[in-house]
Order: C-alpha cells, then sequence, then structure tokens
C-alpha cells in the first residue's frame, strides 16, 4: 500500500471523495443507457378534414405513430358521421327521413343520444335536428340569403329534437316527418377531440396539442413544465385576444356568431340559429367558450349557452360549476366563471366581471 | 499552492454585500424597458401561405414594408393574399363562401387564416422559429374560437 | 502537484465529472420541477468552482468549454449550445476574477459565477431573438441562480475539502 492510499483509507476527509467518485461514477453508467429522454421527437400533422383545418402536434417518444393514428381516427368519424358524404350513417338517417327506421353503429348511435340528452338539458338551445334552418338561410352551400316568413314558418315544422326517434333495443334511428335533416356538425369535433385524445394516450408520448379547426385539446405540459397557453380569440377585433388560458388535460371549445356570418341590407345574419324561431340567434354574447375535460359536452354547450345569452348561461353554469365558462358580452365585457381565476388571464384593458352563479 | 490562495469556506458580510448588489442587476431592465417604452421591438414575423400541404409563398413582416401580394391559380381559380407592415390578409378568392376573405387581416404569430374550399391556409409565424425562445413573453400555443 | 502527467489526470477527471454532473442532473431532476423556463440547478458548477480554487484560470475555461462541447456532441441543439457557452464561459470568468479580489469566499464567488451565468443566457437569448423585450425575465432567472449558486457552494465545501486534502497528501509531492 503506498502513502496515498494509506492516506485515502485513513482520513475521513478522503473517504468523502471516495464516495463522491463512486457515486459519479454510479451514474456515468446509467447515464449511458438513457440518452433520448433528453431530447424527445415531436411530430405534427396538419389536415383538413370535417369541413375546416386540423392539426395534431404531439411530443414524445411514439409521436410519429401517435399523431398519424389520429388523424386516421378523425377521417373515420367523418366519414361516419358527415351529412354531405352519401355513405355516411347520418345521410342514411336523412335519406330515410318521415320514412323508415336506420340501423346504425353502437357509436353513432350513443352520439345522438347524447346529443338529445343536451338537447332536453338546454330546453331545445341546442339542436341536431336544425340543419334545414342552416339549409334554408344558406349556410351550408355558402350562398347566402334572408328567406321570408313563409319559408321560416315552413321549415320551423321540419325540425325539433323530440321528432328525433330512438330505439334503444337495435341502436335504430328515424326522423318522424319527411323534409327533416340531422346535422352532428355542432358534436362531431367534440367528439373527434375526445376520440384523438384516447387513441393518443395509447401511445408513449409526452405532450399533445390537438386543433381541429378551433376547438382545441391539451395534454400534458411543455417540456420545461409550463402550462400550454390557449389563447381565446376576440369576437369584437380577431386580431386580438379576450386572454390566455394556462391548460392541461382540457378541451376549449368556442362559438361565436364572428366566425361565419353575412351582412344584407346592413344587417349581420350570424351562423348560429336558434331553434325556437328558425333565424339567427339574438344573443346578447358574441361568443361563449367551455373549458371542460368532456369534448362533446363542451361542443355542444357552447353552442346552446351562445343561444340561451348571458342571463341563461349563467343560470346553467349556477348548477354546473365545474365547467369552466369565458364569455364575451356585445358591449365589450367579458364575463368569466369564478372557478377559472389565476388559470385565465384576461388581455389588458379589457373589462371583466367574474360570476359565481345567479 | 500557496496558503493565502485557501477560500473562505464560510459565508461572511462581504458574500452578503456582494449578493445584494447582484440580485440588485435584476431590477435594471425593469428601470431602463419603462424609459423606452414604445422603442420596444417584438419578435419579427413573417406571413406563410401553403395550398394542400405545400408551402407556396413566405414574406417577411416588417415595419414601414409596402404592400407585397402574391396571387396562387388554384385549377383556374385566383386567390389572392397581401402582406404589409400591418400583417397578412386573403385580398380576393374565387371560392363560394368567402370565409377566408372575411376573416380580415391577422398580424401574431399563431393566428391563421383558412380557406377549405381551396385547401389553403395563411399563417403568421415567428421569423426564428425556435420554441424555447418564443415561450418566453406573450407566445400561445394555440388559439380557440 | 508538480508532475505534469497528474496535473492532466487530474483535469481530465475534473472534465468527465463536470460532464457527468451535468447528464445526472439532467436525469434526476425533472424538467418541470421549477417554475422558471432556462432554470438549471447547475450541479456540474461544484466542479469548476473547485477547479477554479484547485487549479486556476486555464484549465477551468478549458473544463467549461470541453463540457459544453460534449453536451453539445451527445444530442443538444444548437440554440442551447450557444446558451451554455455564453452563460458557462461568462460565469467562469466572474468566477475567477471574484476569487482573484480575494474578498469573498467560495459562497460569494459561487453565487457570482451563477448571476453572471444567467446574464450570459439571456444576453445570448436576446441576440439570438433580436428582441430586448427577453430581459424582462432576468430578475426571476437571476435571483434562482443567485439561490442555486449558493446551494452550489454549501455542496461544494465538504468536497473541497476532501480534494484540497488529497491533492495535498503526501504521496501526491
Amino acid at each position: 500500500m503506498t502513502d496515498r492510499t494509506r492516506f485515502l483509507f485513513r482520513k475521513s476527509a478522503g473517504r468523502g471523495g471516495v464516495c463522491f467518485v463512486c457515486l459519479v461514477l454510479a451514474f456515468s453508467f446509467s447515464a449511458c443507457a438513457d440518452n433520448a429522454s433528453i431530447s424527445s421527437p415531436s411530430a405534427k400533422v396538419e389536415f383538413f378534414a370535417m369541413n375546416t383545418l386540423m392539426s395534431i402536434e404531439v411530443r414524445g417518444a411514439e409521436a410519429e405513430a401517435a399523431v398519424a393514428a389520429g388523424r386516421d381516427e378523425v377521417y373515420r368519424l367523418e366519414r361516419l358521421l358527415s351529412r354531405t358524404d352519401p355513405k355516411s350513417e347520418v345521410s342514411a338517417i336523412n335519406t330515410a327521413a318521415g320514412s323508415e327506421w336506420t340501423e346504425v353503429s353502437e357509436e353513432t348511435f350513443s352520439l345522438i343520444q347524447t346529443a338529445l340528452l343536451y338537447s332536453e338539458e338546454t330546453e331545445g338551445a341546442f339542436d341536431i335536428t336544425i340543419a334545414p334552418v342552416m339549409d334554408l338561410w344558406g349556410f351550408s352551400s355558402g350562398e347566402h340569403r334572408v328567406p321570408d316568413d313563409a319559408e321560416i314558418g315552413s321549415v320551423l315544422e321540419r325540425i325539433g329534437y323530440e321528432h328525433l326517434l330512438l330505439d334503444e333495443t337495435g341502436f335504430r334511428v328515424k326522423l318522424e316527418n319527411p323534409g327533416m335533416s340531422m346535422d352532428l356538425g355542432a358534436v362531431a369535433k367534440g367528439y373527434a377531440g375526445d376520440r384523438v385524445k384516447e387513441i393518443i394516450k395509447q401511445f408513449d408520448f409526452e405532450t399533445a396539442l390537438i386543433n381541429l379547426g378551433g376547438n382545441v385539446t391539451v395534454i400534458g405540459r411543455k417540456p420545461n413544465g409550463d402550462l400550454l397557453r390557449v389563447a381565446i380569440t376576440d369576437p369584437e377585433n380577431r386580431q386580438q385576444y379576450l386572454g390566455v388560458l394556462g391548460s392541461e388535460d382540457t378541451h376549449v371549445i368556442t362559438s361565436g356568431g364572428y366566425e361565419r356570418f353575412f351582412e344584407q341590407d346592413g344587417k349581420v345574419y350570424i351562423h348560429i340559429m336558434d331553434p325556437e324561431t328558425a333565424r339567427p340567434a339574438q344573443s346578447d354574447l358574441l361568443s361563449v367558450s367551455v373549458i371542460d375535460s368532456n369534448g362533446v359536452r363542451s361542443d355542444i354547450l357552447s353552442t346552446a349557452l351562445f343561444v340561451m345569452g348571458r342571463e341563461e348561461a349563467i343560470r346553467y353554469w349556477s348548477g354546473h360549476r365545474d365547467l369552466g365558462l369565458v364569455m364575451a358580452k356585445v358591449d365589450g365585457e367579458v364575463l368569466v366563471s369564478k372557478n377559472l381565476l389565476g388559470t385565465f388571464r384576461v388581455t389588458e384593458g379589457k373589462s371583466v366581471t367574474y360570476f359565481d352563479g345567479e | 499552492m500557496t496558503e493565502n490562495d485557501r477560500p473562505g469556506l464560510r459565508f461572511g458580510f462581504r458574500d452578503l454585500v456582494l449578493i445584494i448588489a447582484l440580485a440588485m442587476i435584476g431590477v435594471i431592465p425593469f428601470a431602463v424597458m419603462h424609459n423606452m417604452r414604445g422603442a420596444e421591438k417584438s419578435a419579427r414575423t413573417v406571413a406563410v401561405l401553403t395550398i394542400a400541404g405545400d408551402e407556396v409563398w413566405r414574406c417577411a413582416i416588417d415595419d414601414g414594408m409596402d404592400p407585397v401580394e402574391y396571387s396562387a391559380d388554384i385549377d383556374g381559380e385566383i386567390f389572392t393574399v397581401i402582406a404589409d407592415s400591418t400583417g397578412a390578409r386573403v385580398n380576393h378568392s374565387d371560392c363560394p363562401d368567402k370565409i377566408c376573405v372575411e376573416t380580415g387581416t391577422i398580424s401574431k404569430a399563431g393566428q391563421t387564416v383558412v380557406c377549405v374550399p381551396f385547401r389553403a391556409v395563411l399563417r403568421i409565424e415567428y421569423a426564428d422559429d425556435d420554441p424555447e425562445l418564443t415561450d418566453v413573453g406573450d407566445a400561445i400555443d394555440a388559439i380557440s374560437g | 502537484m508538480k508532475n505534469r502527467t497528474a496535473k492532466l489526470t487530474a483535469w481530465g477527471v475534473m472534465t468527465a465529472l463536470s460532464l457527468v454532473l451535468t447528464v445526472a442532473e439532467a436525469m434526476i431532476i425533472p424538467a418541470g420541477l421549477f417554475p422558471i423556463p432556462g432554470f438549471r440547478l447547475g450541479l456540474s458548477n461544484i466542479v469548476i468552482l473547485i477547479s477554479v480554487y484547485l487549479f486556476g484560470a486555464i484549465p477551468s475555461v478549458g473544463i467549461v468549454l470541453l463540457r459544453t462541447l460534449a453536451v453539445f456532441a451527445f444530442g443538444g441543439n444548437l440554440s442551447a449550445f450557444l446558451f451554455s457557452l455564453c452563460g458557462g464561459l461568462l460565469a467562469v470568468f466572474a468566477m475567477l476574477v471574484l476569487r482573484q479580489t480575494k474578498l469573498f469566499s467560495l459562497f460569494g464567488v459561487s453565487a457570482g459565477g451563477a448571476a453572471a451565468h444567467s446574464i450570459g443566457q439571456i444576453s445570448a437569448g436576446a441576440f439570438l431573438t433580436g428582441s430586448a423585450r427577453l430581459f424582462l425575465y432576468l430578475p426571476f432567472l437571476l435571483w434562482a441562480s443567485i439561490a442555486a449558486g449558493l446551494l452550489i457552494a454549501l455542496l461544494s465545501v465538504p468536497i473541497y475539502r476532501a480534494l484540497d486534502a488529497f491533492f495535498k497528501a503526501p504521496g501526491s509531492e
């Protein structure tokens, strides 16, 4: 044994050094095994589906596979639920309106069932049989026009969710009257958000950002641990934002008249229809954003609460306090449900009211 | 190694003075920025046009720039975009619904104008698209609505 | 430590240690633990701090350069490389200068290095983006770094004692 080694074993200070070196050696071995975790791969797909632009972005070991599977799922749902695709199950139901029952997949059936439940809960503010009204005003074709009172009167007879019949024993659906038509457009993107989220969760991933035409779904956090930041468009000035939401594992879905509208004789006609009047909703709101862990619910309620207007929307929220709600009023005020305090940051200079029930 | 090279191994009064002085440095940017408000320059942006997933045009957005126009011929139908110092917009489109034209001007990174019939996307991006850098400040990850 | 080989060996081991500590830190401390982007504890600065005292200027700067290059070579991205190069060099220069003044203890020197590191990081970021706004973020990074620097100094004290004794042991002459 040399002087030096003897020194190492004798003096406690030296022993500390040895421990330190051993510790470091142990780390250096494990470090070689795991180099990939330092920078995870990421992948993004952007595509057109359901009549809008969609993007799916995933970070994690299986990012490539996850985004591809997510996109395929959206395409599958589009084939199943599109009103314009003559081969879809929804088209089959519409073709048989007023005559016979249509047998559909369990998936389509339960989605329609959910939609009807919300129609009842919102007292008809949300209605998937509104399609003939959309057609009448030209929002389906893009050739907008203002119909006369006689046309409105006749179309009112061809809508109403209570005339959409379900037969649970055989997954059969029927539209009671001829000329009726259903459209799952106001649920399909929300449902797609739920499904894509489920699909991505089957893969090895860290963060996912799903944007289905302005319906945003986020899962996980940024590599540095920050929350993902979802901005909500200011309906008065689409260049600006109402505010920014820091979110993790949630859907942020917005409905607003500003998204699609036309002007005639100085009057603005928006694309969100009030099933009661068969005319564009006369809402005192410009937009409603719903923040929730359930995409279908967010999608449906963003439309329904918009149609209901401020007072009824707040009343609805009082009974469903787990929802996050951001609403822009026509006078520019931003209404935010109290449970979003600290999560949603309103743009500086905007007047904001946090509501806590009626 | 000589004796007077040995470091003090105890936290002393002079250390405390140094640390307080260092901590004060952090306040300087706020003081400076406060005086230079208005002259503050945000990250540079570019307008990017993709049609059916292919990038067909890219144009930097600069203060005081002259408007730059780009026209795409999509199977005989015309789609025109304009970039100027205020941002970018779809100026003309032969598409049936004209939603893209109605969307108006976009100016912030992450914003898009979409024309579904033509599969066209006009978007604003950061000129140096480094996510780690754009995380700082008012960068956002997605826009709802 | 008159022997040239002994010196080189010591420098080499220290370089390896700083590299290993960098990688180990990335592995054991999850990225999201601290809510401040760009902030790291910087365990490998233990090695730099000790080198500044034990070896002096040239080996210390060398260790920083080699560590930064090696991390980049093992799969870092270019902007992260520029950040850590700027930060790392400024930090080691600051430590060397503060040590030369002989006014401060290990704690002051370490905190000074950490502060310089965060200033270097932000400067590199502002230079790359051309956006001075990044400096508004300096206080958060700076104050967190100073705290980390003090912690690093605390960890370095026993290690310094051990290594100082080790290099001065009879066998090393």
